[in-house]
């Protein structure tokens, strides 16, 4: 499914003493099967944009279209909020805090109840989506109080919850924030499997630089409420005043190949893990030695060697 | 004055509740850490961190063993307004400890507790907030300051009272990457300047090897101990302790396997490309 957002401002109270402008202006196109990245500090605006693509705000000017739905400041019919709600999957920050039913299972199944489906279908739903984040192995988990659960496992099932609606769009609010390394690096996994298996649509929220750098396709830097920055992860890390003016960093390893350039290591900037870095580093250090000893003369011309 | 500032000897802690069969938070804990010293507290969520944090100003009183502080034993109830002045403390979230409607009123509060004369209060709120670089915020509500601005108002209200030590923990954990560089900076910088004992807990490798000593704690223990260049070293071991490896580590890694000599605590891009040019 395509997102399309076309001059979208979005002011909160409006036409009160707390109004305040959230969005300015922002158009913007991710297509269909591919995984975005919205990156800016808090405040910047990046949750107020994806809580455009599934309903739950709509414009003030501008619009929203995911495929044939549009979102305007008119609203949208009720058919169609319906439909969007079930395309457009959203993923909360923290959303296992949401977690509410007395089992996995029931919570899981939840959505897919409220479509009113057979229930072999409800059972077939949750056993994919607890299979598509990597649950599905232990079948006494459905049973069991989701509060049982590790952080990290309750986060995976509060994405199987979203899964089992089967979305296209599959939007991630920070959803790394307060995971370790091993439940991060899991969920990373999960995400770009379902991507392949599935041909979902991605959208990382993040405020974290280096999270999306290797996930996404395309990157959207948002600063207070404006769109600053946007194009693959490569090119953009590269345009370090403009990130610093956002108030972001540019992820660690994108720093030090900058840094290296500067020195002289002629290494590609759009190169983003440490494996193919070094590569280039290595590389870069073999040639400026062999240039060194080809440019010095031999010995005994070398009028006072010091 | 006594070169030890902390001493930790044996110490165990258990959190109520720990008939159920709950694990010891802190198991039998030795420690020193000198005057002046930097020292880092590593260790992945529930390994201890926090705990022996709160140990060290009395927050918590061990289970077993004891903590002396400069001397002093944390169980002394009449030593512990004396150790809460040597030893200040900050958290991740810096609202928990912000108390006045105004920057220099929150500052002075510790002071003013403690009935001092105005004019010395005031000298002192300067100088605390001239050394996180809050002076030009002192007369705004702290509300208007950003997240690191309000973390360095904290720090300030403990700088008030002259301590010989802050323990900060995860002091960064809710700032955005920017406002944390800026956090640690200013640790250290307090540290240098002031000559201020430095305990600094987090789960961050990047943190950490800005340290003198990282002592990493896992279930209760301390199972690695010594210098940033020893103890990053071997990354494999700290994964299994469920760290997360910055790339930059990783990178580091990569280029000595390729015979090029990266110290293994040049975890920030300046310092891995001095590193680099340094071998050149």
């Amino acid at each position: 499914m395509s997102i399309i957002v076309d001059n979208l401002t979005h002011v909160y109270n409006s036409g009160t003493p707390h109004e305040q402008v959230a969005l300015r202006n922002i158009s913007l196109r991710i297509a269909d099967g591919e995984c975005v990245g919205i990156v800016g500090i808090t405040g910047s605006g990046k949750s107020t944009l994806v809580q455009h693509f599934n309903g739950l705000l709509h414009p003030t000017t501008g619009s929203v279209h995911v495929d044939e739905i549009a979102l305007t400041s008119q609203g949208t019919r009720k058919a169609h909020m319906i439909e969007l709600r079930r395309r457009v999957g959203l993923l909360f920050q923290f959303p296992e805090a949401q977690l509410f039913a007395p089992t996995v299972y029931d919570d899981v199944a939840f959505g897919p109840r409220q479509l009113k489906l057979k229930d072999s279908e409800i059972r077939e739903r949750v056993h994919t989506a607890m299979r598509a984040v990597a649950l599905g192995d232990d079948a006494t988990l459905l049973y069991r109080s989701p509060f049982a659960l590790s952080g990290g496992q309750r986060r995976r099932v509060a994405l199987a919850g979203v899964l089992a609606m089967r979305p296209r769009v599959l939007v991630l609010d920070e959803p790394s924030a307060g995971l370790d390394a091993e439940a991060r690096d899991e969920l990373y996994a999960q995400l770009l499997n379902l991507r392949v298996s599935e041909g979902l649509t991605i959208v990382l929220v993040s405020h974290d630089m280096g999270e999306v750098a290797n996930l996404a396709d395309t990157v959207f830097v948002l600063a207070n409420g404006e769109l600053r920055l946007s194009g693959p992860p490569e090119d953009v890390f590269q345009r370090v005043d403009d990130i610093l003016s956002c108030g972001l960093l540019p992820p660690p390893l994108a720093q030090a190949v900058t840094l290296a350039r500067e020195r002289g290591y002629s290494v590609s900037p759009d190169l983003l893990t440490p494996e193919r870095v070094a590569e280039a580093l290595v590389q870069a250090r073999q040639t400026h030695h062999d240039q060194a000893i080809a440019a010095t003369p031999p010995a005994q011309e070398t009028p006072h060697a010091s | 004055m006594n070169d030890t500032l902390f001493a930790i000897e044996h110490v165990s802690y258990g959190y109520e509740n720990a008939g159920t069969g709950q694990p010891l938070a802190l198991n039998r804990v030795s420690l020193e850490v000198k005057r002046g010293d930097y020292v880092a507290l590593l260790g992945h969520n529930g390994s201890g961190k926090s705990t022996l944090a709160r140990l060290l100003n009395g927050l918590l009183l061990p289970t077993s063993g004891q903590v002396l502080v400069d001397g002093m034993d944390t169980r002394d109830a009449d030593a512990r307004q004396r150790i809460r002045e040597l030893v200040g403390m900050i958290f991740s979230d810096p609202d928990n400890q912000i108390v006045a409607t105004l920057v220099e009123d929150d500052v002075a509060w510790g002071l003013a507790a403690r009935g001092w004369p105005k004019p010395r209060i005031v000298e002192r709120v300067g100088a605390a907030l001239d050394a996180v670089g809050l002076a030009e915020m002192r007369g705004r509500p702290p509300h208007q300051l950003s997240g690191g601005q309000r973390q360095r108002l904290a720090i300030a209200g403990v700088l008030a009272l002259q301590p010989a030590c802050i323990v900060a923990d995860e002091p960064t954990a809710l700032l955005d990457p920017r406002a944390r560089g800026e956090m640690v900076a200013l640790l250290h910088d307090l540290h240098r300047t002031h000559g201020l004992t430095v305990v600094h807990v987090t789960h961050l490798l990047e943190e950490a090897a800005l340290a003198d000593r990282i002592i990493v704690l896992q279930a209760g223990r301390v199972i690695l101990e010594g210098p940033p260049a020893a103890v990053l070293a071997d990354l494999d071991r700290l994964r299994a302790l469920r760290l997360v490896i910055p790339e930059l580590a990783e990178l580091g890694q990569r280029l000595r396997e390729h015979g090029i000599y990266i110290p293994a605590d040049a975890l920030s891009p300046q310092a891995l490309v001095r590193a680099l040019e340094a071998t050149r």
